[in-house]
C-alpha cells in the first residue's frame, strides 16, 4: 500500500520548545565529552556549559559537533593500528569461520537449495540477494544453488558491462512492483530483487553490510585474490560463512539499525551498567582489545583501551550478527562458550581478531577480542573469572540487575507515555552523536509478526524519503491503518507510528512527550538508563 | 547450503565475426539443437553445460558474444576473468579467419590474463558442411596459424554436429589445466599487531 505523503517544516508543528529547549542534545554532548571514553564518536574537546541556548546557538553547536564527530571518527592514525605481517602461509578454508551445526539458518539455506530461477517457487520469494564476481562467477545466492543459478547470475556483470559501454551506471529497474537493484562493492556485484517494498536507498545501504560480513569472514584476502585472479571461485572459502550472510540479509529487511547505522541499547539502570563496566575493566587481561556485553542484538556496554581507535557501529552490528548465528549453533543445554576469528572491516580489514564469548548470566554474553589467537586462553580465563565474581553473594544486586535486563530487554510503548490516551503504537529515537538508538517493544496493537514487519518497512521507506530532505523537516506518511512520522535533525532522528486517526495536534503532543521521556531518562538522576554513557576503558 | 567446491566453474568466451555460427555452436554443444534460421545475437547470450574432464566435474559457463560491429569492444568488464576463449571463423569466409588475430588481441588486451602466452584459446573453423572442394580457408592454412600460437584447431559443423563436442571438451580440458596451474593458495591474512607506536596516535580519552 503506497502511503499518502505529507511534508512540512517542523515549524508547522509548533513544537520549538520541544525541539530546541530540551537540554537533551546538550546532555548528549556533555555525556559524550565528559565521560571517560565513549566507544563511538569519541569527543575529547572541551564540553559546552549546560545552559539554556537559543535555536541559533544550538545550530552552531551542532555544526561544531558535526565537525568534531567527523574529526574524531575518521583519523587514519586511530583507524589503522600498527601492522606487522606474519610469515605468510597457505591456508585452507578451514582457517576461516565455519558455521556447520544444524542451526535454523542452515536449515533455511538447505530448504531452498534445490530451487533455481526457472521454478515458480524461486520466483515466489520476496527478497532475493545474489552476489557474483566481476567475472560472472557466482558467490552467493539467498535462494537456490549457485551452480544451478550460474547462467542467470553471470548476466549481472554482463548487463553492467553493457551499461558501462554507454557510460551509464545501472542502478535499479522497477518492473511490476518488483525492484531490481544493482550494486557493486569492491570486486563483487550484488543484485537484489525485492517485492518487499524496501526503497533502493535502503537496499544499497544493506549491501554494504553484506560486503562487510563477507570481509568479516575472509578479511581483505578475497579482494586480493580477485584482483590477482578475477576468475577465482570464492564459494569454497565462503561456505562456512553462508549462514552469517543469510542471517544478516533476513535481519536487515526488518531491522532498521542497519539502515540507520545505529546500535540498539539494552535498557539498564545507570549504576549496574557502570558496575559492569568496572568489572570488565578490572578483570580483562592486558591482551584484551575490545570487550562487548550484549543481550541478543542489543548492546549493554563495551570497552576498549584508551589508545585504540573507536569502532564504528557497523563493525559492532556485524559482530552481533556473527554472535547471534554462532550462539544458535551451540547446544542450548550448555552454557554459551565460543571462540572464533573475526575481521572487523571498518577497524582493520587486513587481519583477524580472535574472539571469546561466554555468558555472564543466562542470556547476557560478554565477548572479548584480542589480536592474537594465543591470547584466547587469557580472555577465556577472564570471562570465567567474571562469571564467578557475579556469583558472589556480595555482587547479588549487580547480578540481579543483569538478569532483570535480560528479562526485560525492551520498554513498552504504553509505559513510555504513561496514562496517556493516545500513546504511539511504536517509536524509535536515534541519538546521532553516539549512534545509539532506543525503541520500545511492540505493544498490543502491533502484536502480529506481519504488523510488526509492516511497521519496520514503513520506517525504512520514510527514512529513505527523509534522507533527501533537509534537516529539521518533519514528514508524515499516512496509511489506512497507521501514520508514520519522521523527524530528522542533525542530532537525532525520531520515528513514530501512530494510530491512523491520530490528529496532527495529538501527533505533536506525542512527539513532545517522547522527547521529554528521552530527556528524563538521561537526566542526572537517571542518566545512563536509556543510552550508554559510561564506557569502560583501560 | 552453498555447495562446496565439488566442481570447477569455467568462464568460456566465444568470439568471432558476425554470422560465423558462434550461437549455433553453443546451442549444438549445450542443447544438441540446430536451427538454420539466422538471428543475430544482441549483446550476449549465456548457457551452461556440465562435463567431466579427466574425472573432474566441470561447469562450463559459456558467454556467447555478438559479432556485429556495433557490439564489438565490449569492454574490460565483459572479458574479465575468462578462463578460456573459443575463436570461431567460417571456413567459407576468409575475412572471418583474418579477423581472428584481432579478436584474440581484443581478449588479451581486455581480459588481462595472468599470462598472455599461455592463455587457453581454441580455434574452430565452422560450417565445414557448406565447404566445397575449393574452400576459402584451407585447413592447412588455419592449422599453421593455430600451431604458431600453440592453439588447438578443429573444423566443425554446428549443423551436422561435426567435432562440436570434441572441440568444447578440448576447451574445458585446457582451461582446467590452466586453472589448476594458476591455483595459487590463499594466504593467511596479516596478523594485527598493536605496537607501542599505536599509543602515540591513540585517543587520549
Amino acid at each position: 500500500m503506497e502511503p499518502r505523503q505529507t511534508e512540512q517544516s517542523i515549524d508547522d508543528f509548533v513544537v520549538p520548545e520541544i525541539a530546541f529547549n530540551t537540554p537533551f542534545v546538550k546532555n548528549a554532548i556533555l555525556a559524550d565529552g565528559d565521560e571517560a571514553s565513549p566507544l563511538f564518536a569519541v569527543g575529547e574537546e572541551d564540553v559546552p556549559e549546560l545552559v539554556e541556548v537559543t535555536v541559533d546557538q544550538l545550530d552552531a553547536q551542532a555544526d561544531t559537533m558535526a565537525k568534531l564527530t567527523r574529526q574524531i571518527a575518521v583519523p587514519d592514525e586511530l583507524r589503522t593500528p600498527v601492522l606487522t605481517t606474519k610469515e605468510s602461509v597457505p591456508v585452507t578454508p578451514s582457517h576461516f569461520i565455519k558455521v556447520e551445526k544444524n542451526i535454523p539458518e542452515i536449515d533455511r539455506i538447505e530448504r531452498y537449495a534445490g530451487q533455481d530461477a526457472d521454478m515458480a517457487e524461486w520466483r515466489a520469494h520476496k527478497h532475493h540477494v545474489m552476489i557474483v564476481s566481476e567475472a560472472g562467477k557466482p558467490i552467493f545466492t539467498r535462494y537456490g544453488d549457485t551452480d544451478a543459478m550460474n547462467t542467470m547470475m553471470c548476466v549481472i556483470p554482463a548487463v553492467s558491462a553493457f551499461a558501462g559501454q554507454l557510460n551509464q551506471t545501472l542502478n535499479a529497474i522497477k518492473v511490476n512492483g518488483t525492484l531490481h537493484v544493482y550494486v557493486k562493492h569492491g570486486p563483487i556485484y550484488f543484485l537484489i530483487i525485492t517485492k518487499t517494498g524496501l526503497p533502493e536507498l535502503v537496499i544499497r545501504k544493506h549491501t554494504k553490510y553484506y560486503y562487510d560480513q563477507i570481509t568479516s569472514a575472509l578479511t581483505h584476502v578475497f579482494e586480493l585474490m580477485l584482483a590477482r585472479r578475477p576468475s577465482y571461485d570464492m564459494r569454497e572459502n565462503l561456505t562456512g560463512a553462508a549462514p552469517l550472510i543469510s542471517a544478516l540479509i533476513r535481519r536487515s529487511i526488518y531491522d532498521i539499525s542497519f539502515t540507520l547505522d545505529a546500535l540498539r541499547v539494552c535498557p539498564m539502570p545507570k549504576d549496574p551498567r557502570r558496575d559492569l563496566g568496572d568489572l570488565i575493566t578490572s578483570k580483562r587481561p592486558s591482551t584484551a582489545l575490545f570487550a562487548f556485553v550484549t543481550v541478543g542484538r542489543q548492546l549493554v556496554t563495551a570497552g576498549r583501551p584508551k589508545n585504540v581507535k573507536a569502532l564504528v557501529p557497523g563493525d559492532i552490528l556485524i559482530l552481533m550478527n556473527t554472535l547471534a548465528v554462532l550462539v544458535q549453533s551451540q547446544d542450548p543445554n550448555e552454557p554459551v562458550h565460543l571462540r572464533f576469528p573475526i575481521c572487523l572491516p571498518n577497524f582493520n580489514r587486513r587481519g583477524f581478531l580472535y574472539a571469546v564469548t561466554r555468558a555472564l548470566v543466562p542470556g547476557m554474553l560478554c565477548t572479548m577480542l584480542a589480536t592474537k589467537e594465543e591470547a584466547c586462553d587469557s580472555l577465556d580465563a577472564a570471562l570465567q573469572g567474571m562469571f564467578v565474581i557475579l556469583g558472589d553473594p556480595t555482587r547479588l544486586p549487580l547480578r540481579a540487575a543483569l538478569v532483570e535486563s535480560v528479562a526485560s530487554p525492551f520498554y513498552l510503548a504504553d509505559t513510555v507515555i504513561e496514562g496517556k490516551r493516545r500513546a504511539p503504537l511504536h517509536f524509535v529515537y536515534v541519538d546521532k552523536v553516539t549512534s545509539q538508538m532506543v525503541g520500545p517493544g511492540f505493544g498490543l496493537e502491533l502484536i502480529g509478526r506481519d504488523e510488526q514487519r509492516r511497521a519496520m518497512l514503513r520506517y525504512q521507506r520514510i527514512i529513505a524519503r527523509s534522507e533527501e530532505t533537509q534537516f529539521g523537516r518533519a514528514m508524515v506518511d499516512s496509511y489506512d491503518d497507521a501514520a508514520v512520522l519522521s523527524w530528522n535533525t542533525k542530532k537525532f532522528r525520531l520515528l513514530v507510528t501512530y494510530a491512523a486517526d491520530t490528529p496532527p495536534a495529538q501527533m505533536v503532543t506525542v512527539v513532545k512527550e517522547l522527547l521529554d521521556w528521552v530527556y528524563r531518562k538521561v537526566d542526572k538522576d537517571r542518566r545512563g538508563e536509556v543510552f550508554i554513557l559510561d564506557w569502560p576503558s583501560w | 547450503m552453498q555447495a562446496p567446491k565439488k566442481k570447477v566453474l569455467l568462464k568460456i568466451i566465444i568470439l568471432g565475426d558476425t554470422g560465423v555460427g558462434k550461437t549455433s555452436l553453443m546451442n549444438r554443444f549445450v542443447n544438441q539443437k540446430f536451427t538454420a534460421t539466422y538471428k543475430a545475437t544482441i549483446g550476449a547470450d549465456f548457457l551452461t553445460k556440465e562435463v567431466t574432464v579427466n574425472g573432474q566435474r566441470v561447469t562450463m559457463q559459456i558467454w556467447d558474444t555478438a559479432g556485429q560491429e556495433r557490439f564489438q569492444s565490449l569492454g574490460v568488464a565483459f572479458y574479465r576473468g575468462a578462463d578460456a576463449c573459443v575463436l570461431v571463423y567460417d571456413v567459407n569466409q576468409p575475412k572471418s579467419f583474418d579477423d581472428l588475430e584481432s579478436w584474440s588481441q581484443e581478449l588479451i588486451v581486455q581480459a588481462c590474463p595472468q599470462s598472455h602466452e599461455t592463455f587457453p584459446f581454441v580455434c574452430l573453423g565452422n560450417k565445414v558442411d557448406k565447404a566445397g572442394p575449393n574452400r576459402a580457408v584451407p585447413k592447412k592454412k588455419a592449422k599453421t596459424w593455430c600451431d604458431s600460437k600453440s592453439m588447438p584447431h578443429f573444423e566443425t559443423s554446428a549443423k551436422e554436429a561435426t567435432n562440436v563436442d570434441e572441440a568444447f571438451r578440448k576447451v574445458a580440458e585446457i582451461a582446467l589445466l590452466q586453472e589448476q596451474q594458476n591455483d595459487d593458495p590463499v594466504y593467511l591474512p596479516e596478523t594485527i599487531e598493536m605496537g607501542g607506536d599505536n599509543a602515540e596516535g591513540g585517543c587520549p580519552c
